[in-house]
């Protein structure tokens, strides 16, 4: 029993950091319709920024080296939406381009860590030492740091999306793009806002779990399918149905590796999106349809 | 105030309007009437940024505006209401409408306008916490005025207030775009008929396969 529940808390960890990347993807292509599949190749770029930082040029704390990464992860996001999508946008079809274009971007991304830092993998130290163990069960204390910077993340967006009004307007021009520019919104300050926002989330979760497991170039796959399944399931366009799906996969796979093994988990994974995509294929909140 | 000359707009290869021109004095409302299909929509669209002018000119208080995106003609006081509302269903009635006060002229005067239009439209005081995707028909319409307003507008370009609306709800709707009209509001709307207008524009235009005439307004009156 007590097993089965420290599988439950360390699948909610998962599911808590899968819910950050998810959120990012999902709040690109909400507001813009475009699914950035160089998504995980930025979480790669997150965790690389952060080793630059914390071990490979300087010897920052990671919490520092988190704080001096959000900027140039943010710039990266801003930029990426001005030089690359923004230009596509114009063209007739620009849905299928930039899915092209990011595809491309995610490799230029890895050949460029993987010429920079080369191939090799790096690692970065966490914040802290030592497990909690209460009632029987045990649980690691970065994991536990990393459960509380998620959810934070989660909430900041949430607050940020519902209480501002650049995050209503984020929201605005996903529900109405007609509509945000009939009130005078700028759809491409949004545009820009969004991928910064999204950028700086993916980043952020490819630093909290360097510690966990290794960074190398080509690891931002996994991050990305998983982060893309969730959006599925929780509804492409929707934060709220990412947060659930995050949590109900996070759990499951944890549980699969549990009883079957790692080995199984990425199957898994992509049975899940097949089944999703049979069942439900708006997902549980899904702005498919509009 | 505004003032079309020799408009043109394409759909691509298909020409939708044709050389179109019409004014609107300061203080005004003036009508555009025609059937579905004939081009008011599209109008309304180019003189507010939604869809590009191929060529003719737009100016707005003296100034050329053809082709100035959206955003920037409502910072100018030049806001439209489309005939699908286009509100944001999923929020509610209070965050759309302080979206209408959007951009810094129209955020100094959020207060004020939102008093304004709770004040014209008890019901969406009721209703402010209502998500936009559970309204009526009649409540979206006011939602979509009422954003409008709080924009805080010069002109105020309405599309069809009348579609998909009970004909008393109609009325209720353009009773209060002519009260606004008197308080000094200027006001260019698009109808598909003149008799739910009468007694309250000032000049009229009627638009056929995208050509605009000038109409004398008694004419029109006594032709319905």
């Amino acid at each position: 029993m007590t097993q089965m529940i420290e599988v439950l808390l360390s699948g909610m960890t998962q599911g808590a950091v899968y819910c950050v990347i998810a959120i990012g993807l999902s709040l690109v292509y909400g507001a813009s319709r475009i699914l950035n599949f160089a998504h995980g190749s930025l979480y790669t770029l997150g965790g690389y920024i952060a080793w630059f930082f914390v071990v490979g040029h300087y010897t920052l704390p990671l919490w520092l080296g988190i704080l001096a990464s959000i900027p140039i992860l943010a710039l990266s996001g801003v930029a990426i939406e001005r030089v690359i999508i923004r230009p596509l946008r114009a063209s007739e079809n620009w849905k299928i381009n930039t899915i092209m274009v990011t595809l491309g971007l995610a490799f230029v991304i890895e050949n460029g860590l993987q010429l920079v830092f080369g191939p090799g993998t790096k690692t970065i130290q966490p914040f802290t030492e030592g497990v909690l163990t209460l009632g029987g069960i045990t649980l690691s204390w970065y994991k536990i740091y990393i459960f509380a910077i998620s959810l934070g993340l989660v909430a900041a967006l949430e607050v940020f999306l519902t209480h501002s009004r650049y995050g209503q307007a984020v929201r605005a021009v996903s529900q109405d793009m007609q509509g945000a520019k009939q009130v005078g919104i700028n759809v491409n300050q949004v545009f820009g806002l969004a991928f910064a926002l999204s950028v700086v989330l993916t980043g952020i979760a490819g630093i909290l779990l360097a510690p966990v497991f290794l960074i190398s170039p080509l690891g931002g796959w996994g991050p990305f399918l998983k982060a893309f399944v969730i959006v599925v399931l929780g509804g492409l366009g929707s934060t709220k149905g990412a947060f659930v799906a995050a949590f109900i996969l996070g759990v499951l796979e944890a549980y699969i590796v549990f009883f079957l093994g790692p080995n199984w988990a990425m199957p898994a994974w992509l049975v899940m999106l097949i089944v999703v995509l049979m069942i439900r294929p708006k997902g549980l909140f899904g702005v498919w349809e509009n | 105030m505004l003032e079309l000359q020799d408009i043109n707009v394409r759909y691509g290869d298909f020409h939708v309007l044709h050389d179109v021109s019409l004014s609107v004095g300061k203080g005004e409302m003036v009508a555009v009437i025609g059937a579905n299909g004939h081009g008011k929509s599209t109008l309304l669209k180019a003189v507010c940024g939604i869809t590009p002018v191929a060529s003719g000119s737009i100016r707005f208080n003296g100034d050329d505006i053809a082709n100035n995106a959206a955003p920037q003609l409502v910072g100018r006081g030049l806001v439209y209401v489309a005939e699908d509302r286009r509100l944001f269903p999923d929020m509610t009635v209070l965050e759309n409408l302080q979206l209408g006060a959007f951009l810094p002229d129209a955020r100094k005067k959020e207060k004020q306008n939102l008093e304004r239009v709770f004040a014209l439209y008890p019901r969406l005081a009721e209703r402010r916490g209502q998500l936009c995707s559970t309204l009526s028909g009649g409540e979206a319409q006011m939602v979509a005025l009422g954003r409008g307003l709080m924009s805080n507008p010069a002109l105020l370009a309405i599309d069809e207030p009348s579609l998909g609306l009970a004909p008393n709800l109609t009325e209720t709707m353009l009773q209060t775009v002519a009260t606004l009209n008197r308080e000094g509001l200027t006001v260019l709307i698009v109808e598909q008929s003149l008799a739910l207008l009468r007694g309250m524009i000032d000049r009229v235009y009627s638009i056929e396969e995208g050509v605009v005439s000038a109409s004398e307004l008694g004419r029109v009156q006594e032709t319905l």
